[in-house]
């Protein structure tokens, strides 16, 4: 299932919103300053000359330009923007922003959904329909990263006008920190009885049992090898709700940011090997679990980590 | 370096509708130059041609230059212009590089229809100002590259085009109109038509088989009957024994004609290219911007060359009014220039007779002595009168007006040649009456003691039935090859007649209210509205009034309910709607509302081991459906697993859109 963070409203611009009058701006665009300069020139002609077929065409060019505003207008007039969203990505990766619109009574072409900060897409939206449009928005740091204005726009349908909507929904998109693959020391932590004094190198060695193909070497007990015992694997308590405890002092790196990545890709570790672990930062314990979920909350807890003199949140 | 543009047909055939009426007007060569460009832009937007560098364009366009320059020389006038411009237009294309490039060059598409308006105001080209402008739009909403179906594009232009009509009468109406140019200069000059201010002998015959129209007019007051639809153009004083010509002076002002038989009617004039205006025979006042002169000519003072309608009243039987003040000239003439002709003149004058008696003499001349109403005049070289009085004796009206203004003039009656139309044919449809040119028509004013300038028709005399029934009546039996042709269709003429008229009728009104409307005709309409731009005051109404109709307008279009969303379904919505029955089948159930992701979602939630398959076939439809990139591939892969996609029944959950938590909607 996919973990998906949804806007944060923060109440000033809910959504969500339906474009209307008030907040629809429209102006030429530059093509449209070109087609005043043609219509200028053939009512000039048409003036000059008195020739009423030039002043037909003048009054066409404009008649056709009014009637484009009015389309263009109406093209997202009545639009509503019903939510932004965006899964969390990892720092330095681009996160997927996910604008969802909903058309309302009338197709819309070519609407254009743009960032403060990013490149925008343009989607063809049918009437009664919901869509979302994807944009990419570079991310460089941890935690919140604020979504910024939105802005909708059109230049349907002869691109002589833009009209635009700006919509500030007040929404932010999770960004994880960036993982750093590092050596940690092995099982760090306790079986998270929560003591909070938890020693280095302290394992829960449950016993020895027969080797089997597939155990990880890290495991053999060396001791019975060497004593010509036979292969032993050392085993380990595996029962649920405990294991490694991931812990922010163990770390063995003086910049906190880095810590912040390395830990982080500690998580990311363990749970692609289906290893439980926890996590112990600064103010806030997570017990040992697995899953998605429980991973999103441990990376989003590094997300959030204030460190003293770091750069985090 | 090739490099398709999938815009360029569009651009090509916007532009090259745009360009026709100027295919069919400049020399042959410009148009094979430009149709040559416009192809060759075509192969290389299709890619099968390179885009021409730099150096080759510059070369082209000097080459153009170069050739237009060669061709009209030093003659360089606005046809000219207008092919350089054409040739330039042509060139755009092949540089076409960015977004702003097809809009630049669409641009001047519509400079081209406008350099081709110059040249007529004529109902077809109103017709194909429409058309091309609506061709124009559609190619710049195809640039806009929001994809879709070229037909789309084609029905939003005209939806555009159509609404925008509205709008153009508005500004048509009531957008100020001046009198004169904003500069002095530029006028463009019309061909002439119709009779000019000399009459040699041919000259009026000539138009017999040109049924283009003079002019129409509509009568407030009864139609005039057929004898007396005289239609005053020019009157002609001086005679050198073959040609007769205006040679007059600055034209003096006439005073106002009374009389009986007042007609008041508004005539829709043709642009002739000449200095005067048509009238019914006589006017008793002029319109504004035009001078009734002494010898009952309504002049302007630039060569009619667009179409205009005025208003007049005239009289058909008007009382005595003095000779004027060069009476005297209607006496010149030189009688060695026809000598046997003045002999007979004098012999009719011999007596002392007064100038009624003088002139009964000569219609009796006309009428007895066996001359016959022809257009095959045999050719007069020498003493042209003499040749045609004693020998020939086959003529057309000129000839008789010709004729006979001598003859008096050399017998002391003060005469004159006025040139006009006379007859013209009642419209059924629009009841106004249709003056052809071939109606063209020539006739004499003698002055009589007592009745002043009296009107005299000799060719009245010859065909009586010229007067009453027209000029093909009139002539002899086959000398219009065309009205045995008529009669053999028979009652298929008689329709073609019919959609004739109503065809005319069409034109009249776009004669009336496009292509001449002026200053004039707005400030008559202006009026009827209770508005008057004399005043600072009326000029605001005016606006207001203005404003307050394209508001409305705006207003209405702004709340026009919205396209119905096509009904008929394409390709990829039918085989996405096969994909969500096959889903249903298996208990995943679309509602309408829900987007396809979510819907995506929900049946990965309830079979996971459909998972790979419905996100394939989700992502192709939502490309093909949403994003501008889908491709003939997507279409047809999307149709290969839509028709594989088979899932097998199995026991499981119902899910509607409210059972479990749906993944979040990715959209």
């Amino acid at each position: 299932m996919k973990v998906r963070v949804w806007a944060r409203r923060r109440g000033a611009a809910p959504l969500p919103r339906t474009l209307d009058r008030r907040g629809l701006y429209i102006l030429p665009t530059r093509q449209g300053l070109v087609f005043a300069l043609v219509l200028a020139a053939t009512l000039v002609g048409a003036v000059n000359y008195q020739n009423n077929m030039a002043f037909l065409l003048a009054f066409l060019l404009a008649g056709l330009a009014l009637a484009a505003m009015v389309h263009g207008y109406r093209n997202l007039l009545g639009l509503t923007v019903t939510g932004i969203g965006a899964q969390p990505v990892f720092a330095g990766r681009p996160a997927r922003i996910a604008v969802r619109l909903a058309a309302g009574s009338r197709d819309r072409p070519a609407v254009r959904v743009a960032l403060d900060r990013a490149a925008a897409a343009s989607w063809n939206l049918e009437a009664q329909r919901e869509a979302a449009v994807e944009i990419d928005l570079p991310t460089r740091r941890r935690g919140l990263l604020p979504i910024g204005r939105l802005v909708v726009s059109s230049r349907y349908p002869m691109g002589l006008f833009r009209v635009w909507a700006t919509i500030d929904p007040q929404a932010a998109c999770l960004v994880y920190p960036q993982p750093l693959a590092a050596s940690l020391p092995l099982e760090l932590g306790s079986d998270g009885a929560g003591t909070g004094q938890a020693g280095p190198g302290i394992e829960d060695f449950h016993g020895v049992t027969p080797y089997q193909p597939g155990d990880p070497p890290r495991h053999l007990h060396w001791k019975s090898l060497a004593r010509g015992q036979g292969v032993f694997t050392k085993r380990f308590d595996e029962r649920r709700g405990s294991g490694g405890l991931l812990d922010w002092f163990a770390v063995p790196e003086p910049d906190p940011e880095r810590r912040v990545s390395i830990l982080c890709h500690a998580v990311l570790d363990r749970e692609r090997r289906k290893q439980s672990y926890g996590l112990r930062l600064p103010g806030r314990l997570i017990r040992p679990a697995l899953g998605r979920g429980h991973r999103h909350r441990c990376l989003e807890a590094l997300a959030h980590l204030s460190v003293p003199g770091g750069s985090g949140p | 370096m090739k490099r398709p543009d999938p815009h360029m047909p569009f651009i090509l055939a916007a532009l090259g509708i745009a360009a026709a009426p100027h295919y069919l007007r400049l020399p042959p060569w410009v148009a094979l130059a430009s149709i040559v460009l416009g192809l060759y832009a075509l192969a290389a937007a299709l890619g099968r041609a390179p885009w021409p560098g730099r150096i080759w364009r510059l070369g082209m366009t000097g080459l153009v230059v170069g050739l237009v320059a060669a061709a009209w020389g030093l003659a360089f006038d606005r046809e000219a212009a207008v092919a350089v411009f054409l040739l330039m237009a042509s060139l755009k294309p092949l540089e076409i590089r960015t977004p702003r490039d097809r809009m630049v060059t669409l641009s001047m598409g519509y400079l081209v229809i406008l350099t081709a308006l110059f040249s007529s105001d004529h109902l077809l080209m109103g017709l194909y100002l429409v058309g091309a402008v609506g061709v124009l739009t559609a190619a710049m909403i195809r640039i806009q590259g929001s994809g879709g179906l070229w037909s789309g594009d084609l029905r939003l232009a005209a939806r555009l085009t159509l609404q925008a009509l509205p709008i153009m009468a508005i500004l048509f109406l009531l957008f100020p109109r001046f009198q004169g140019s904003l500069w002095g200069f530029g006028r463009e000059t019309v061909a002439r038509t119709g009779f000019s201010e000399e009459l040699t002998l041919g000259e009026i015959s000539r138009l017999v088989p040109d049924t283009r129209i003079a002019f129409r007019a509509e009568f407030e007051t009864p139609v005039p009957p057929p004898g007396q639809r005289y239609w005053r153009g020019v009157v002609l004083w001086n005679f050198d024994g073959r040609s007769w010509r205006r040679g007059v002076g600055p034209a003096a002002a006439g005073g106002p004609v009374r009389g009986a038989g007042e007609s008041r009617y508004t005539i829709a004039l043709e642009p002739h290219g000449q200095h005067w205006l048509m009238a019914l025979d006589l006017p008793s006042g002029a319109p504004p911007g035009a001078l009734l002169t002494e010898d009952r000519v309504l002049r302007v003072p630039r060569p009619v060359s667009v179409a205009m309608r005025y208003t007049l009243v005239s009289v058909t039987l008007p009382e005595p009014g003095p000779a004027g003040r060069r009476a005297s000239a209607a006496l010149a003439v030189d009688p060695d220039t026809n000598p046997r002709s003045a002999a007979l003149a004098r012999r009719w004058a011999a007596d002392g007779a007064p100038a009624a008696a003088i002139v009964r003499r000569a219609l009796d001349f006309f009428a007895t002595q066996g001359f016959v109403y022809s257009l095959a005049a045999p050719p007069l070289l020498e003493r042209p009168l003499d040749t045609f009085l004693f020998e020939t004796r086959r003529g057309y009206c000129e000839h008789y007006a010709s004729a006979l203004a001598f003859l008096l003039r050399v017998a002391g009656v003060p005469a004159r040649v006025v040139l006009g139309y006379h007859g013209g044919e009642v419209n059924p449809f629009g009841g106004y009456l249709v003056v052809r040119q071939s109606e063209a028509h020539a006739w004499v004013e003698a002055w009589i003691p007592q009745q002043g300038w009296t009107r005299i028709d000799p060719t009245g005399v010859v065909a009586p039935a010229r007067l009453t029934e027209g000029v093909v009546r009139a002539l002899p039996q086959g000398e219009l090859g065309d009205d045995s042709g008529l009669a053999l269709w028979g009652p298929l003429a008689g329709l073609a007649r019919r959609a004739g008229y109503g065809w005319d009728a069409i034109h009249a009104g776009w004669q009336r209210w496009v292509a001449g409307y002026s200053f004039q005709r707005q400030q008559g309409l202006l009026g009827r509205l209770g508005l008057s731009v004399a005043s600072a005051a009326g000029v605001l109404g005016v606006t207001l009034v203005a404003v307050a109709a394209l508001g409305l307008l705006v207003w209405a279009y702004l709340h026009l309910p919205a396209r119905r969303p096509r009904q008929a379904p394409d390709e990829v919505q039918r085989l996405y709607r096969r994909f969500a029955a096959a889903l249903a089948r298996v208990g995943v159930v679309r509602p309408p509302h829900e987007g396809p992701w979510a819907f995506a979602a929900r049946a990965v939630a309830g079979r996971p081991d459909l998972g790979p398959e419905i996100e394939r076939i989700t992502a192709l439809y939502v490309r093909l459906r949403y994003e501008p990139g889908g491709t003939a591939a997507d279409l047809a892969e999307l149709r290969r697993r839509v028709r594989t996609f088979r899932p097998s029944r199995r026991p499981g959950r119902r899910l509607g859109p409210n059972g479990p938590p749906p993944a979040l909607q990715a959209g």
